[in-house]
């Protein structure tokens, strides 16, 4: 069976969002300079609205190390 | 570092101009796919805590998905294992495999925790964010 043939058998079974997933991986290209500064842009503008509502500071460092801490535990 | 672009943090506002300026010079940014992980669960405490809103953290989530990095889904366990254990760190291997993707690809680390930074520095590239 040839790769595409068994992605064609498999993604039988897919979901949408696997499928959208599974083809925008398949489709990832290197992004041009300029693609690159606009998705820049998109993404600090959408971090700046998750942070627009947050009024405690948070230590990052400390958030990952009690995370790692909790999984641990587990 | 990538957490501090979405949660408000002391390095909020270097991370954003490191970032940016990364990107303007065309500097590629890379992070283990661990990363996405430790991430997430960072943000599932802090809803669970009630600190983060579900639209704040949505919102989050979209962020980071639109930042321009490059998740790396092919760690080499076992260098892994051995930088873990020469930082003595072998009940928290996380650090390690961050350092080891630094190490495969000639990058420098850039981290806002001063723990890994000191622990590390005499090893490998790694800049602490301050």
């Amino acid at each position: 069976m040839t790769a595409k043939e068994k992605v064609a058998k498999d993604m039988r079974d897919w979901s949408e969002e696997q499928a959208e997933r599974a083809l925008k991986a398949a489709q990832h290209r290197p992004l041009s300079q300029a693609d690159r500064e606009r998705q820049h842009r998109v993404a600090m503008e959408l971090a700046a609205s998750a942070r627009a509502g947050q009024t405690e500071v948070v230590d990052a460092a400390a958030l990952i190390r009690e995370v790692r801490d909790e999984m641990e535990q587990r | 570092m990538i957490l501090a672009l979405v949660l408000e943090e002391r390095h909020t506002e270097k991370a954003i101009s490191l970032v940016t300026r990364w990107i303007a010079e065309g500097t590629k940014l890379h992070a283990p796919l661990l990363a996405q992980y430790e991430i997430v669960n960072a943000l599932v405490k802090k809803r669970a805590s009630a600190e983060l809103e579900a639209a704040e953290a949505d919102t989050a989530l979209a962020a980071i998905e639109n930042l321009v990095v490059s998740y790396d889904e092919t760690p080499n366990m076992a260098r892994a294992t051995e930088i873990a254990l020469e930082m003595q760190r072998h009940k928290k291997s996380n650090d390690a495999f961050y350092l080891e993707l630094a190490e495969r690809l000639d990058a420098r680390v850039w981290t806002v925790d001063q723990g890994l930074a000191n622990n590390d520095a005499s090893r490998h590239r790694t800049t602490l964010i301050e």
